[in-house]
């Protein structure tokens, strides 16, 4: 029974919060931008995918992960600062039907061309750290410890900052009323570029920072971006707390599942979830009835 | 101070501004009055660049401010105070203040406290519900906290949309001394509209009576409110 615990359930808990961190990454961005500019945004795994590959590519001429990491962050965070320049600035205040189109259209304009510049073929990049830690007699990859560990420091960030930074009361005002922000002085479009910037450039860093243990190719942000979007509906759209719980939900409940039942079945649960927290609570779990 | 000359605007195919001419002259008071829907608040918003005006000019200090983008108007020292308040009800009564320092580009942080000093001098409500949300306030506390955060970054101009719209005369009468006394000690200048052109006339310097998007009549207080026919207008 104790073996069983150590030996299967333990490391699957571990696998279900590395997972459920990536999967909050994606969704912290998706559904700050959505408090935000009011845009959902389809596209938003292609900036995963885009992440890893910069990160594959930079890995390809110089074989050091902790270059290529701030290389991949930072091109994404450019491809972020001129897809907002040019396409979602003219979003704003449309009719949500437009931000579906672009948005859609977007994330398949990335894949195929992330399919003629690096080809359809599933690639990985070698893991920086292959040191593996014991710890009561289980045996776990030191480097799925360090994805959690940043991962932990960089939500915190995002939470102080936004919570107790005068930027982040910017952030919130704009969110809430964003004319009267706009007449207080707030450079609203400024607010948008960097939030949105920052938001995809979050993204391009789980994306890289997944690649030592998932493959890279051309349609991986598909996969994020589904649970992404689960959790953002389950905890509530526009809200940070409720995604961040119903990310690690969904990233144990998968990974727990998968022990006892084969893992596409796992991945379904989590649909079944979905359509459960729709039937009861439409707002979802954490959600307030009135957003 | 501020000039508009022939101010012209549209909401979609309807002309609510018809060629609307003013001036405020610095430490001056001055209201606007008029019926619901005659262009009041469209005036306002329209200096601020809320909406985008059409024909005509606005210049604020000699400067040609028309269709600028709203920061711009608020960074030249023009604060605009709405009249449905529109606090940051998510945001604590705090935060809400240094968001009006938003403006105020030149403001150093030692400077923005002083200025939360003296709105909590002001209003002292304020300070005690310092880190409480905005939502958690009472309708008069919200109206004070809507003056409170348009001071903040010490405004040239102030454009102050139906200040006492749903507050109960206790409270008016409580927000009529706070600003009486801020014109008198801080030197502001006020443009004012007002529904109530009783309340408004008592407070203000000059006053402008609008309808249908036009000026009718202008003058002094003392002229408007013997005036029958602003009497009649503006139902006093």
């Amino acid at each position: 029974m104790v073996d069983y615990l150590i030996y299967v359930i333990l490391p699957q808990v571990l696998h279900g919060l590395v997972w459920g961190t990536v999967i909050a990454f994606i969704a912290l961005g998706l559904t700050i931008i959505f408090g935000l500019m009011d845009i959902v945004n389809f596209a938003h795994g292609e900036y995963y995918m885009v992440g890893a590959f910069m990160g594959y590519t930079v890995m390809s001429v110089i074989p050091n992960f902790w270059i290529a990491v701030p290389v991949a962050v930072v091109a994404v965070a450019l491809l972020g600062l001129f897809t907002e320049f040019v396409l979602f600035r003219r979003l704003y205040g449309r009719d949500p039907i437009f931000h579906l189109l672009l948005t859609f259209g977007l994330g398949m304009m990335f894949r195929e061309a992330a399919q003629l510049i690096w080809g359809a073929d599933t690639r990985r990049i070698e893991a920086p750290v292959t040191a593996t830690i014991e710890f009561i007699g289980m045996v776990y990859p030191v480097y799925r410890l360090l994805i959690l560990g940043i991962g932990i420091c960089v939500i915190l960030l995002i939470w102080y900052v936004l919570r107790y930074t005068s930027v982040g009361a910017k952030i919130r005002a704009v969110a809430q009323d964003r004319t009267m922000a706009w007449a207080l002085g707030i450079r609203v479009p400024v607010i948008y570029t960097s939030v949105f910037m920052c938001g995809v450039a979050l993204a391009g860093f789980a994306g890289v920072l997944m690649s030592p243990i998932n493959f890279v190719y051309p349609t991986m942000g598909i996969d994020v971006i589904l649970r992404a979007f689960i959790v953002v509906v389950i905890g509530g759209l526009g809200n940070i707390m409720g995604a961040l719980l119903a990310s690690l939900m969904i990233g144990e409940i998968e990974a727990l599942a998968s022990i006892w039942i084969s893992p596409t079945i796992a991945e379904t649960l989590v649909f079944i979830i979905l359509i459960i927290t729709m039937i009861v609570r439409p707002a979802g779990l954490f959600g307030k009835a009135e957003r | 101070m501020l000039e508009l000359r022939d101010l012209n605007t549209f909401y979609g195919k309807s002309h609510i501004l018809q060629g609307i001419t003013l001036d405020v002259q610095e430490g001056e008071i001055v209201c606007l009055l008029g019926r619901n829907g005659v262009g009041k608040s469209t005036t306002l918003k329209s200096i601020m660049g809320l909406v985008a005006s059409q024909k005509g000019t606005i210049h604020f200090q000699g400067r040609e401010i028309q269709n600028k983008r709203p920061d711009a108007i608020a960074c030249m020292g023009i604060s605009y105070i709405p009249e449905d308040r529109r606090i940051f009800t998510r945001l604590s009564v705090k935060e809400n203040l240094m968001i009006g320092t938003s403006s105020a580009v030149n403001m150093t942080k030692s400077q923005k406290e002083e200025m939360l000093e003296k709105a909590y001098m002001y209003f002292p409500i304020l300070k005690e519900k310092e880190s409480q949300g905005g939502g958690y306030l009472s309708g008069g506390q919200q109206q004070m906290l809507a003056i409170a955060r348009g001071l903040m970054c010490d405004p040239k101009l102030v454009l102050l949309d139906e200040p006492f719209e749903g507050l109960a005369p206790v409270v008016i009468w409580e927000l009529i001394d706070i600003i009486r006394k801020l014109c008198e000690s801080e030197k502001m200048t006020l443009l004012l509209v007002e529904q109530k052109a009783a309340l408004a006339l008592k407070m203000s310097d000059r006053g402008y009576v609008l309808e249908k998007g036009l000026v009718k009549c202008e003058g002094t207080v003392q002229f408007l409110s013997e005036s029958e026919e602003v009497r009649e207008r503006c139902g006093l």
